[in-house]
């Protein structure tokens, strides 16, 4: 399973609506997948993403950081699912039939791979965003942790906040945090 | 030379280095065993003769002198005492550093030649000794040579035929009784030995075949040639070998490795063929056959006989030769090496049947037909003994480790100028392979510990009036599935209160803190306790107790420290005894499952209306027994609906009992562990997800965690209480 | 041929006569194993043995070793000339004198 499965046929796998490819054929830039949180867009550049499932039984681990949603079965496997909304502290939304969690492949420092879910309330689409139409993050105006942000996503009438995953969803620092919340007497 | 070449070699070597090592240490006690004399030097031989064919001669030459040395001592010329063995174990380390270097083809460090050549004086000091000896041996070797003589005289005089006639020998209408009779007419049948290995004794046997094989010692004046024509008619259906009196040699090698391979023993088929003499074939058995191969290593078996004028260094190299063959044969039905790989992908399978029968399972009894529910508890039970006999697969005996122990207490004990004594017991409880690899270092580590600060010196045992000689015990045994390690020693113990104070001065508690004694003795598990600086050669790896106390956490056990001041400590280890597939109790809390191996659950009872307060833990009265609960909803922090009917899931670990109050009680079931990663990896109270046959997942308690949360937090409340003198216990 | 010669629950007494030969060792394997299964000791006389060739012996030495592996006892008695001719020259003598209590 290591290559991203992203597709069309993925997304009706997972019931969703099918969204298209509406990539800017003109200048060249990368793929990003577009979703929505917590009421705003943003976009996470494709070639980590491994899946999309429906939003399921997800099982609750106890004594865990709040961001943390729990865990599910991956055909198989036990990958831990992140609630994105709290991870950018932001208001999370009720779980709706249009709610995903997008299956994400992490490396550790040690080059250990592993797969990482995290929660958002609806995928928006594939696009291709070219080089020209990202801008750095602002300075201020979001109250995101600007190592979050790799940039701003021009689309046609709208911006996407790009998400550097490494860092939101950085191994080591979910690593400490769980520690940290374990230590708690 | 080629990966899989390298390493069979260097485990053979390994094998064989520890070999020696077990017997030098057991002639460290018992100086005239013959029979770890021979040990020594049939280990060392084979190390020669290995490392001749792979043509490193490094090594062979330097296990030669040790080898020579050796036979003298075998041969009762060189007396073995404390020095030599020491010397001994020496030469066996620096072995194993030449067979390393061999393989990783390096260069020898300076430092290591400068030692080995002090290693070579020595030996060679041995070697000279012998040479005073050399007139008492030369009568010795008369007397052996004189009785040799009458020996081939009587060797010479006769034939000896052997033969082995096919199956369907009698249905052609030849019976071996008209060549035997015609033999008779030639001369005289000395002796002739029916073999009837090859009889089968079951329905296999068809009374029209022939089974038996012969071999016959023959005098005659007759030709070789009208010796062989007594067998004309047959000579097709039969594996003739004649062998003529004197000259013969070559052909008795030829012969017995064509002979076909029964048990025979060795003994036996030389003797009968009349080659050597019982006596002789004695002494040569005593020692190890080589590969033939090796232009450096003459056969000191042939040198052995040859001095003896015996017999033929080929001869008794085949004839040895076959012996390994059979030996090695039997030897190689009894025990297999697998690939590490190959197993864990067996057992990963074994899990994934669980899964799989555990979902089949639960369709079943949803749609209730009686005949696949039957079936699949028949399938159940199945995978149950699969799962079971797989696991064994990865189970070694404790032993092996336990056994590398003896070496160190000897040098350490020495290097400490102490005298301690080594027991161990239960050396054949068996754990899983990984488990015993991990274990090895905390456990090197504790004996060092108990050595270096448990045991006191002679003098100060003495004064104490305690026996001068110290004792330290490894024992390993099975206790509710799990398996229990300890390592006891009868020295000066652990005193609380230094612990204490020590632990204040590094600010590890507070001095108000109430600690327990079983906490206190935790306390030297602490990161930054311990003050032994000294790490001598041994231990190495600057490893602490705390590094050790994590590396037995890593392997989901616990660790517990016993001591009486003045008496002893005893250090014990519990471990799981499988890492992948666990019996399970499902119980439910909120609206979350969760598992709680089921060998460490005791009982369940009903909770009848406790007082439900808020507080996550309190007590119970369990038959007279105060028993420690933890309230797993509130301790967890769920949410889900409340039961009213609640139970206590009695849940015991060694000497620990404490409950877990839960909503309801779900049953039990067979669940593979699934690892959380590294995110979850060190979660408090949890000790690892599963994946239930509905397809979710569930939690897998940390129960002696658990335990001790409870205990802990019981405890302090109960100083608490009794401090502000409170009510009774609930 | 094999004749019973007497008989009670647990032995037997039986005596083989003739020519015993390949042409008849196919029957007498046959017989010799339904007796050890029903009987816990046998005689075998031998006396009156005209003939003996190896199949034969050979399935003599057989019944004698399964005996021994089943705690029964088997015995062969009165050897005559050609008998003892044949048992002897295959020199297995030492294991036909056993008996189950191991001793000779």
């Amino acid at each position: 399973m290591n290559e991203p499965q992203l597709s069309t046929d993925q997304f009706t796998e997972s019931n969703n609506s099918i969204p298209e490819d509406v990539s800017d054929s003109s200048s060249h830039g990368e793929k990003y997948l577009t979703f929505h949180v917590s009421n705003e867009l943003y976009g996470s550049e494709i070639d980590r993403i491994k899946e999309i499932i429906e939003y399921g039984a997800i099982t609750r681990v106890p004594l865990t950081p709040q961001y943390l949603r729990g865990v599910i079965n991956l055909r198989g496997n036990v990958v831990p699912v992140v609630d994105l909304a709290i991870r950018l502290e932001k208001s999370i939304n009720p779980v709706t039939k249009r709610t995903c969690i997008i299956i994400v492949e992490m490396k550790s420092l040690d080059g250990e791979v592993m797969d990482i879910g995290f929660v958002v309330d609806e995928v928006d689409e594939v696009m291709d965003i070219a080089h020209d139409q990202i801008t750095a993050a602002p300075q201020f105006g979001t109250d995101i942790r600007s190592e979050f942000i790799s940039g701003m996503g021009k689309l046609h009438n709208k911006f996407a906040i790009l998400l550097q995953m490494e860092e939101v969803l950085s191994i080591i620092e979910l690593m400490e945090l769980v520690a940290l919340e374990s230590k708690d007497e | 030379m080629d990966d899989d070449s390298q390493q069979m070699f260097q485990q053979e070597c390994s094998d064989l280095l520890t070999d020696m090592e077990d017997a030098l240490l057991l002639l460290e006690s018992n100086p005239h065993d013959n029979d770890q004399i021979n040990a020594v030097f049939r280990s060392m031989h084979t190390i020669k003769g290995t490392s001749g064919v792979f043509s490193f001669d490094d090594v062979v030459n330097f296990t030669h002198v040790a080898e020579s040395v050796l036979d003298n001592v075998r041969s009762g010329k060189i007396e073995i005492g404390g020095d030599l063995i020491a010397l001994l174990l020496e030469c066996m380390d620096h072995t194993k550093i030449l067979v390393q270097l061999a393989i990783s083809e390096k260069n020898i460090t300076a430092e290591d030649k400068s030692k080995e050549n002090e290693l070579l004086t020595q030996l060679n000091g041995y070697l000279d000794s012998t040479k005073d000896l050399k007139e008492d041996n030369s009568l010795q070797e008369q007397a052996l040579v004189e009785k040799e003589d009458i020996d081939d005289a009587v060797d010479s005089k006769y034939w000896h035929i052997s033969v082995r006639f096919d199956h369907e020998v009698l249905v052609h209408g030849m019976d071996p009784l008209s060549f035997f009779t015609y033999l008779k007419k030639m001369g005289n049948i000395i002796s002739l030995t029916t073999i009837h290995d090859q009889l089968p004794l079951n329905e296999d046997f068809n009374p029209e075949n022939l089974y038996l094989g012969f071999e016959i010692v023959y005098d005659s004046d007759a030709e070789k040639q009208q010796i062989e024509q007594t067998f004309e008619f047959v000579k097709e259906m039969c594996v003739l070998y004649i062998l003529p009196p004197k000259d013969s040699i070559a052909r008795y090698a030829e012969m017995i490795h064509a002979l076909p391979e029964d048990t025979m023993r060795l003994g036996e088929i030389l003797v009968r063929s009349g080659a050597i003499s019982m006596d002789e074939l004695e002494n040569a058995l005593q020692l190890q056959a080589e590969p033939k191969n090796s232009k450096n290593t003459p056969a000191p078996l042939g040198e052995v006989l040859i001095d003896k004028k015996a017999v033929h260094e080929e001869v008794v190299d085949a004839a040895l030769v076959k012996q390994n063959q059979n030996q090695n044969m039997s030897k190689s039905q009894r025990v297999l090496r697998v690939d590490a790989e190959k197993l864990d992908l067996l057992i990963n399978l074994v899990g994934e049947l669980v899964i799989a029968g555990a979902t089949t399972n639960m369709v079943a009894a949803q749609l209730g037909d009686e005949k696949l529910l039957e079936s699949m508890s028949g399938i159940s039970r199945l995978v149950e003994e699969i799962r079971d006999n797989a696991l064994n697969l990865r189970m070694v005996q404790i032993g092996d480790t336990f056994n590398r122990f003896k070496r160190v207490v000897r040098d350490v004990s020495r290097e400490l100028g102490k005298d301690i004594k080594l027991t161990i017991n239960g050396a054949d409880t068996e754990l899983d392979k990984t488990v015993v690899e991990k274990i090895a270092d905390p456990l090197m580590h504790l004996v060092r510990n108990a050595m270096d600060h448990g045991i006191e010196s002679a003098q100060d045992r003495d004064n104490k009036g305690k026996s001068v000689q110290g004792n330290l015990e490894l024992n390993a045994y099975h206790d509710s599935g799990c398996i229990v390690i300890e390592v006891k020693d009868d020295g000066k113990g652990l005193d609380r209160d230094e612990i204490l104070k020590k632990a204040m001065e590094k600010n590890l508690i507070a001095d108000s803190q109430v600690i327990s004694e079983k906490e206190a003795f935790q306390l030297i598990f602490e990161a930054g306790f311990s003050t032994a600086a000294k790490i001598t050669n041994l231990s190495g790896r600057g490893v602490g107790m705390d590094v050790v106390k994590k590396n037995i956490e890593a392997l989901r056990g616990t660790v517990d420290v016993e001591s009486n001041a003045g008496d002893g400590t005893k250090v014990s280890i519990r471990l799981p005894l499988t890492l992948a597939i666990i019996d399970g109790f499902l119980v439910k809390v909120g609206d979350s499952s969760y598992v709680i191996p089921l060998d460490m659950v005791h009982e369940c009872i009903d909770l009848s209306d406790q007082n439900s307060d808020d507080k996550e833990q309190g007590y119970i009265n369990l038959r007279g027994e105060v028993l420690p609960f933890l309230k797993l909803r509130e301790y967890f922090k769920e949410e889900g609906p409340e039961s009213t009917h609640k139970s206590i899931v009695v849940v015991q670990q060694g000497n620990y009992k404490a409950g877990f109050v839960v909503d309801g009680l779900l049953g039990e079931l067979q669940t593979v562990i699934k690892p959380m990663g590294k995110i979850l990896k060190d979660l408090r109270g949890i000790s690892g997800a599963t994946i239930l046959g509905s397809g979710e997942v569930a939690v897998i308690l940390d129960v002696p965690n658990l335990i001790q949360r409870a205990t802990q937090i019981s405890h302090r409340d109960t100083v608490n209480i009794s401090n502000r003198n409170s009510q009774t216990l609930h | 041929m094999i004749s019973e010669i007497e008989k009670d629950d647990s032995k037997i007494n039986l005596a083989l006569e003739g020519e015993l030969s390949i042409y008849v060792v196919d029957d007498l394997n046959q017989q010799l194993d339904g007796y050890l299964q029903n009987y816990q000791a046998i005689n075998i006389d031998m006396s009156n043995v005209s003939e003996l060739d190896t199949s034969v012996y050979q399935v003599l030495l057989r019944a004698k070793l399964l005996s021994m592996n089943n705690n029964k006892e088997l015995n062969i008695d009165n050897l005559n000339e050609i008998s003892q001719r044949v048992f002897d020259l295959y020199s297995l003598n030492d294991i036909f004198h056993q008996t189950s209590t191991g001793s000779h």
